[in-house]
């Protein structure tokens, strides 16, 4: 038995997004899973998805103490999407087992049971696409830049517990510190936990696959298993997933 | 060339072994020389030589957030008497590897992230100049001397705690009894502060 996760709040992503996560689920992962959303909002979500509610271990983490909160920078509360901490917590809402945890914006169009099979260590996506000298750069380090993905995790019990331990220690001076969000507080923190998803089975619809050779955006590679949809603030030419469902036939025919 | 006060002949090996050794910290190395960098750790220098620490024996002195240590190490040792122990801290461990190659036995070094692993601290002297890039100083307690530096140039994105005011960097600092405070232009290019704030908690 898989555990899969997402989560949604605010007004950003309709409920048609978890429906078609789970859909997407349902359709690539041919092995017993549950499906669950995170959310203080149900209406128009599958009655097969578990719906669980925000955790309150960690301070300001819900969405409605996060977004009455005065600790905002660039128009975002800061670590804007704490709430996915909550995946992190061992044995969390009473369940154990293996986890994975999905963005909602991510598209799945091929078998997982790769990801499966490669399982070991936890696992999470990687940014190949961006050039990984740049990371070695003392401003990549200053300003907390990313080296992971998360629109995908995946781990089983406690084994991201020292995570959890970091956020139950520090929730404030992470929140404060990584304005990023959560990708920037793991690949900063925590990288060392994870093993990467390959880019032969992962990558993003709007900066490509993998540095230099594969950076073709706007692109459907169809060998792959997850395409992320993660987006430049500015940029005129990204796409979020449903806008690129509406211009491009197969991500329309994906994304069911 | 016995007499030349500023060993350019250093810095020119310590840019050359970037360059090769890790040429990806070429552009960060140069910056660290930059005209606010010295207008910066001058100002800073030239306070603590008038404060109460400076007359300490066999000083002790701690440097957060060191970076490589390129101006304030020099400014120190020529301002500054009877130092017994330069110690540079910073999370960036290539930063402090660079240092020491450039300073050898005049400093110590240690790699710690002073936003999450330092609780307490003393020191004769304890410097921060990047108190804007971590929390906030107050959660630390500081047995000695401090002299802090902030700013309000929020629209850099590692500077994840600016300050509007002095008044904000004193209350974010803890430091109770002030010796110096001041603030002085960011640079000269933008419309933005630097702030300074000398004392003890």
């Amino acid at each position: 038995m898989i555990h899969v996760f997402c989560s949604k709040w605010g007004e950003i992503y309709e409920p048609i997004y978890v429906n078609r996560l789970f859909n997407m689920v349902k359709k690539h992962l041919p092995i017993e899973f549950k499906f669950y959303c995170q959310t203080e909002d149900a209406q128009g979500i599958d009655e097969r998805i578990t719906i669980l509610p925000f955790l309150r271990d960690l301070p300001e983490s819900t969405p409605q103490e996060m977004f009455a909160s005065n600790n905002w920078r660039n128009k975002k509360p800061r670590l804007w999407d704490r709430p996915k901490l909550n995946y992190f917590k061992p044995h969390g809402w009473g369940i154990k087992g293996t986890r994975i945890a999905l963005d909602l914006d991510m598209v799945i169009h091929n078998d997982m049971m790769p990801l499966i099979h490669m399982f070991d260590k936890p696992l999470t996506g990687r940014s190949w696409w961006h050039n990984r000298d740049f990371e070695k750069r003392p401003d990549w380090k200053h300003r907390n830049g990313a080296h992971n993905n998360g629109g995908f995790y995946m781990w089983k019990d406690d084994q991201l517990a020292n995570i959890w331990h970091d956020c139950l220690k520090h929730a404030e001076r992470i929140y404060h510190i990584y304005t990023g969000g959560t990708d920037n507080f793991i690949s900063q923190r925590h990288l060392n936990l994870f093993d990467f998803v390959p880019p032969s089975m992962y990558y993003s619809f709007n900066r490509g696959c993998e540095w230099p050779h594969d950076l073709a955006s706007h692109v459907i590679r169809k060998d792959r298993i997850l395409c992320a949809f993660n987006t430049d603030p500015g940029v005129a030419t990204n796409f979020e997933l449903h806008e690129a469902a509406n211009v491009y036939e197969e991500v329309k025919e994906l994304w069911q | 060339m016995a007499k030349c006060p500023v060993p350019f002949w250093t810095y020119s090996r310590i840019a050359q072994h970037i360059a090769v050794e890790y040429p990806h910290r070429s552009l960060d190395f140069a910056r660290s020389f930059s005209e606010n960098q010295m207008s910066a750790k001058s100002w800073l220098v030239e306070q603590l030589s008038m404060s109460p620490a400076a007359g300490i024996k066999e000083k002790k002195i701690v440097v957060l957030g060191a970076w490589y240590g390129t101006i304030i190490v020099p400014l120190l040792q020529h301002y500054l008497t009877d130092i017994a122990e330069i110690k540079l801290i910073d999370y960036d461990k290539d930063t402090l590897a660079i240092a020491k190659t450039m300073f050898s036995a005049d400093i110590t070094t240690e790699v710690k992230d002073i936003s999450f692993d330092v609780e307490e601290m003393t020191a004769d002297i304890i410097i921060n100049t990047s108190c804007e890039h971590m929390w906030h100083m107050k959660d630390i307690k500081f047995n000695g001397l401090c002299a802090f530096q902030s700013n309000d140039f929020f629209q850099e994105p590692a500077h994840v705690n600016c300050v509007e005011s002095l008044e904000e960097f004193k209350e974010q600092t803890g430091i109770k009894t002030i010796y110096y405070e001041g603030e002085k232009p960011f640079d000269s290019y933008h419309d933005n502060k630097r702030f300074m704030v000398i004392g003890e908690q």
